[in-house]
């Protein structure tokens, strides 16, 4: 008798996956760079025409489409993986229209790059110029239409137009002190945010335009009033001031928000899939540093800059304001930072494991902490160390571009970060306006999340940076160390070259490297403290002419 | 220097010719196609492999995608159109203080109810509380209540008060003692149909923090008729009737297996009763202790001649496991009902009952009628999601006769279940749970009401 089997399909899918899954494992052969500069200028400013402005979904649906049919999609199409595009042969993000990298030094070696650092005073104005400031009086010619915070819409004396953000009125500088100096973090880090800054209104300079309208609940257009001025004003007069945050409107032609997901077709400069840019993927590690969980796509915009057909598109983070401990101009729940609206695979594993799956949020000390944190120090929201987990790190719902982070990019993001130094953001708290021990506060915090955020993306890949080529040696920055992370340890470094045969060990960063003209390839890699085995490799792709010049021309890691 | 030694394999590098030029190329530019680091493009190392997978799964992508038209419509139609801010917008006023909102019960074997219960609790001035609700699940199942307390939250003297009226013709009655699995020569259940109205009052006083006493009057009205066929089971007046040899006397209901079904009972019963709550949290308790002990006098009033004393009590324990939400609740309680003397039998529906959400949830509502109850739960909790938590639990009881007669595992049935609650830090929003009873079979609970 003959019988047969029927392989069911789950199991035949986790045959291939897992096939899938060592093929891509297999160690590949290393690629060669060409012998070209470094690409530090993304030409994604070029000349274009004029995107049509956007209509961009509404919120619910947005936020249903993150949670639960991009994730799906992603599952089912098996898109896991994939390495950031935009990426040039040194592993970093060249400027662009999305990203501008404030502290690489012109004047270094394209291949050999340096960072310098913004001074305490860049930190505190950001973005902001002196041509930013608003000037009153203000006219008002709407409310402020779009996100919880109240607000209103002005122009000041000159004509220059802001959005005005208010504080709830029982929880100052909840929502204006954390939105400006988040912004400036995230503009110390590259992305592009308006110019924020933190002022303080007399009523008696702001005066209502005859025809400015708000919009109601059900979204329909109404008379916005001196009477809702005043109930808006009342009962946050401080000293007879308004503390108020003011936003100059950024520049061009608003075009919308940009999707995490694909790109603009219509916008011949857009040619990276947004999903798959390191900067945007990237983003996600700033954003779980200071907390940002509110990373929808409406905290996006677009804006053309430029003559119609001679301009571009430039692309702005416009609204870190749900960072640190705020969301929706509230302290943010227990939860937010390390749950999503919507988590199935979360959802599903606790369900059948009766809870055993641990979750962040669950337990009476978080509860606690919440409580405690939020009676100390109102103006952060609840905001931790203690709570904080970077790899278990969650906006509200999934992004597009977080959510395929590699290694490497987490590695960029994290670098970012680490780069900021304490008087660096102490000079961006200055711009909150806190009370010294908020202040004191915030940067133990920021501190404190920087060092997790170090240690869980510097050991995933070797932190080992800043290469650069002195005569014959090649010499390095061990970012661990440099980080403040590896006190007491001893770290030791091999490196390694192929063609030649050779191996070593040593303690310093620099290592001597013996003549041989062409295209060389060596590998660092380093062993801390107790550690038996050495780390995952970077490999160091130089070219050696005969007169004995050398240039970097790829890292990889 | 670089020193030479065994070395271990490395990645080999691609056989090219050395680079001889000593002019270095411009940077790649991508906007000529060129890749970011001028490398020629490549599908990473398994991209190939994961094709067969892709194609297997792409059915389920393909449906998802389906999916996304109907629901992008649907939810932004709602968002456009701001359904639910108009509903809610509807639905309360006076900053949450006043409102309706709808309600829903359901018990496998017993008609679904459904309503709406307004709430205002301002109406007696700030901080108090007022609500009216009404559901119905047909003309001849409706409950509707009152209830206010016009003091104020917090105060260490409350008042509350509520009138209450309810019929119902699915009620289940199965005799009195012990009737799952039903006995040799016992009838089996039936069903019977209530009319009844209560007004019930009461003072609490709160003696220490977590201590309250309590006093209450309740008055009661109740009438009886035969039930409708619902879910297998029959009128009561085919089951518990008079009869003459094996024959029924149609219409009728014998008074010695269903006392007090013929004539009604009225009633007024005074109360008192103590309670001490040391859990630190109603909704999400994660330790301490709730304790309840309450004892009645019920005196017939006309043609109603019964006289009962009923004591009650119970006492809850949760515990919190290896985290705050992951809590072991251990619960039990009980009931005594004692006649006084000489009087009338205590009236069917006053006796104590098990069966149904609150207590043994794997048997029907009210299954079991005794003079005793006794039950026991053990319930595990723990979050699933934010704002829900999965139970499973474990239920054991029975009923007994006068002063427990009986009592033992003999006449104990078993329960096993489990569930989820929508709830928020405030209150329960949504509970559904499954049950299983042993002798009996699958029970289904679904309320949108707290469940105590």
């Amino acid at each position: 008798m003959t019988s047969t089997r029927t392989i069911p399909i789950p199991s035949l899918m986790l045959v291939l996956v897992a096939v899938a899954a060592v093929g891509c494992g297999t160690p590949t052969a290393a690629r060669r760079f060409p012998d070209r500069h470094i690409l530090w200028r993304d030409p994604d400013d070029l000349a274009s025409a004029r995107p049509p402005d956007r209509r961009n979904p509404l919120i619910r649906w947005e936020g249903t489409q993150d949670a639960v049919f991009r994730p799906a999609d992603r599952f089912f199409g098996l898109d896991y993986g994939q390495e950031a595009v935009n990426v040039n042969a040194l592993d970093e993000v060249p400027d662009s229209t999305w990203f501008v990298d404030r502290r690489r030094d012109p004047t270094a070696p394209d291949d050999q790059p340096r960072w310098l650092p913004l001074t305490p005073e860049a930190m505190e104005w950001g973005p902001v110029t002196e041509d930013d400031l608003p000037v009153p009086p203000f006219t008002i010619e709407s409310g402020k239409t779009v996100g919880s915070a109240q607000g209103f819409v002005a122009r000041d004396a000159r004509g220059v137009k802001y959005l005005f953000k208010l504080d709830p009125i029982d929880l100052p500088q909840l929502v204006t002190s954390t939105e400006v100096v988040a912004s400036r973090l995230a503009w110390a880090c590259g992305w592009n945010v308006p110019s924020n800054t933190l002022v303080d209104l007399d009523p008696a300079a702001l005066r209502v335009a005859p025809d400015a309208t708000t919009r109601d609940r059900y979204d329909r257009k109404v008379p916005f009033r001196a009477a809702t001025l005043d109930e808006m004003l009342r009962d946050r007069l401080r000293d007879g001031h308004v503390r108020a945050m003011a936003s100059r409107w950024i520049d061009g032609h608003i075009l919308g928000w940009f999707s995490y997901l694909g790109r603009d077709e219509h916008d011949p400069n857009d040619r990276v899939r947004h999903e798959d840019r390191r900067d945007l993927r990237g983003f996600g590690v700033w954003a779980a540093w200071v907390n940002n969980v509110d990373t929808f796509e409406n905290n996006t915009l677009d804006t053309y800059v430029g003559r119609p057909g001679a301009g571009h598109v430039v692309h702005y983070q416009q609204d870190v304001g749900a960072s640190f401990g705020v969301f929706a101009a509230a302290p943010n729940p227990e939860w937010m930072g390390s749950e999503s609206y919507f988590s199935p695979g979360r959802i599903f594993g606790s369900l059948f494991t009766f809870g055993a799956i641990p979750r962040p949020w669950y337990g009476r000390d978080v509860d606690a902490a919440r409580a405690r944190t939020l009676e100390r120090w109102p103006e952060l929201g609840f905001f931790d160390v203690a709570h904080f987990s970077p790899r278990k790190w969650q906006p509200v719902v999934e992004n597009a571009a977080f959510a395929r982070q590699t290694a490497r990019d987490r590695y960029w993001g994290a670098k970012r970060i680490v780069s900021l130094t304490d008087e660096e953001l102490r000079g961006a708290i200055r711009a909150g306006r806190y009370r010294p021990e908020v202040a004191e506060r915030l940067l133990a915090v920021l501190r404190g999340r920087r060092d997790k955020i170090a240690r869980a993306y510097f050991t995933e890949t070797t932190p080992i940076d800043g290469l650069r080529l002195d005569g014959d040696q090649l010499c390095f920055e061990d970012l661990w160390i440099a980080a403040g992370l590896g006190r007491g340890e001893r770290a030791e470094y091999e490196v390694r070259e192929e063609a030649l045969g050779g191996e070593a060990r040593f303690g310093g960063r620099c290592v001597r490297l013996p003549t041989e003209p062409g295209y060389r390839v060596v590998e660092l890699r380093v062993r801390r403290g107790a550690e038996v085995r050495f780390g995952r490799p970077v490999r160091v792709h130089f070219i050696e002419r005969a007169s004995g010049a050398r240039h970097i021309v790829g890292i990889e890691r | 220097m670089l020193v030479a030694s065994t070395a271990r394999a490395a990645d080999p590098v691609d056989p090219v010719d050395p680079v001889v030029d000593d002019e270095r190329g411009p940077p790649p530019n991508p906007a000529r196609g060129e890749t970011y680091d001028g490398r020629p493009s490549r599908r990473p190392a398994g991209y190939w492999a994961l094709t067969p997978p892709r194609i297997l799964l792409a059915p389920f992508r393909f449906t998802f995608r389906l999916l996304e038209w109907p629901a992008r419509w649907a939810t932004e139609f709602e968002e456009r159109h701001h359904i639910g801010q108009r509903l809610v917008d509807m639905s309360t006023w006076g900053e949450g203080t006043i409102g309706i909102r709808p309600l829903f019960t359901y018990s496998l074997a017993f008609v679904p109810s459904g309503g709406l219960r307004f709430f205002h609790d301002r109406l007696q001035g700030r901080g108090t509380a007022f609500s009216i609700w009404a559901t119905t699940g047909g003309a001849d199942i409706v409950h509707t209540e009152l209830r206010g307390r016009p003091t104020r939250a917090g105060r260490p003297v409350q008042y509350t008060y509520a009138f209450a009226y309810d019929r119902r013709n699915d009620y289940l009655f199965a005799g009195i003692g012990n009737t799952t699995p039903v006995p040799a020569g016992t009838l089996g259940p039936s069903r019977y149909a209530a009319d009844q109205l209560d007004f019930f009052n009461s003072l609490q006083l709160r003696l220490a923090r977590p201590l309250w006493f309590s006093v209450g009057m309740q008055v009661g009205w109740r009438r009886f008729h035969d039930g409708r066929f619902y879910d297998g089971q029959p009128p009561i007046t085919e089951v518990y009737c008079v009869r003459v040899g094996p024959d029924c006397v149609p219409g009728t209901v014998d008074e010695a297996l269903v006392p007090g079904f013929n004539q009604g009972t009225q009633f007024v019963r005074p109360s008192a009763s103590l309670f001490l709550d040391l859990r630190d949290d109603p909704v999400r308790s994660a330790v301490g202790l709730i304790v309840e002990v309450g004892a009645d006098y019920s005196h017939g009033l006309g043609a109603d001649r019964s006289r009962y004393f009923r004591v009650h009590g119970s006492a809850g324990v949760p515990i919190r496991l290896w985290s705050r939400a992951h809590v072991l609740l251990l619960h039990v309680s009980t009931e005594l009902v004692a006649p006084l003397g000489s009087s009338a039998p205590v009236p069917f529906t006053e006796l104590a009952t098990l069966g149904g959400p609150n207590d043994l949830r794997g048997f029907r509502w009210q299954l079991f009628h005794g003079y005793s109850s006794f039950v026991a739960t053990a319930e595990y909790r723990w979050p699933i999601w934010m704002w829900l938590d999965g139970v499973v639990f474990v239920d054991y009881g029975g009923v007994f006769g006068k002063r427990y007669e009986g009592f033992g595992a003999a006449q104990m049935q078993p329960d096993v279940g489990g569930g989820f609650r929508v709830r928020t830090r405030a209150r329960f929003h949504l509970r559904v749970e499954v049950a299983y009873g042993f002798g009996e079979s699958w029970r289904l609970y679904i309320s949108t009401t707290d469940w105590p």
